[in-house]
């Protein structure tokens, strides 16, 4: 199955480890998408570290919304390796209706 | 009178993105990201279908006027021109003094919640925005 998370929370909010543990339901199980929009975007900072987090995205295509990382100042150096900039909704959007078996927004 | 581009938003594959929406504007990025994803989702040619919960009721209101900020009721009066269906429930509306839909852009409807359970079949993908 591919599963795919809209994070739309910083870690420091209400919901956001209630992503990583619903997260690792599928992990090793299930193909798994992230995008990183609205606050989700600080979880992509190369400063923040979190070992649950660092294990999902691993397992993961993780793309993060390059608007929302120059709202908050986030240049793209500043951010993980692994990480997907998109600058358009348009491949999101079409994962979800498309190739997505079920989306899960945080 | 509005007309609504409903016939083309049914889309080609006949399949719809159903965005429920519970903050309401200026106050969080939700309305926002649910109306560029309505957007370019109706670009693509999919049905967009919005449920207004909770504070996402406010989101419709007409008359805002939020001078520093995008004005989130004409972003989502182009949605409903696009073909976007828009509902709001009844009990998060009277509960912020919203009794009919003289006070919300044309074409918004006032509704059950259980209309939000019927738009959630086997053609539909449900994206839930909100705190």
């Amino acid at each position: 199955m591919h599963i795919g998370f809209i994070l739309t929370k910083s870690p420091s909010e209400q919901g956001f480890r209630t992503f990583i543990d619903f997260s690792k339901l599928y992990i090793n199980n299930d193909r798994i998408s992230i995008y990183l929009v609205g606050n989700g975007v600080y979880c992509a900072r190369k400063s923040y570290s979190d070992p649950d987090l660092e294990t999902l995205f691993k397992s993961s295509n993780v793309h993060v919304s390059g608007s929302d990382l120059k709202a908050r100042g986030i240049e793209e150096e500043m951010i993980k390796e692994e990480m997907i900039v998109f600058s358009e909704y348009d491949d999101m959007i079409i994962n979800v209706m498309e190739n997505f078996n079920q989306v899960v927004s945080f | 009178m509005r007309i609504k581009d409903t016939n083309n938003r049914k889309s080609s594959q006949g399949k719809v993105m159903v965005i429920v929406l519970s903050d309401g504007p200026y106050i969080s990025q939700y309305a926002d990201i649910g109306y560029n994803m309505a957007q370019k989702a109706l670009d693509l040619g999919y049905g967009v279908k919005i449920f207004l919960y909770m504070d996402g009721v406010h989101i419709p209101q007409k008359d805002q006027n939020p001078r520093t900020l995008p004005n989130i009721s004409q972003s989502f009066e182009e949605l409903i021109e696009k073909g976007c269906e828009i509902k709001a429930c009844i009990r998060c509306a009277a509960a912020r003094g919203y009794l009919d839909e003289s006070q919300f852009l044309e074409g918004v409807e006032i509704t059950s919640v259980y209309d939000l359970a019927e738009w959630m079949d086997e053609n539909s993908k449900v994206v839930m925005l909100g705190s």
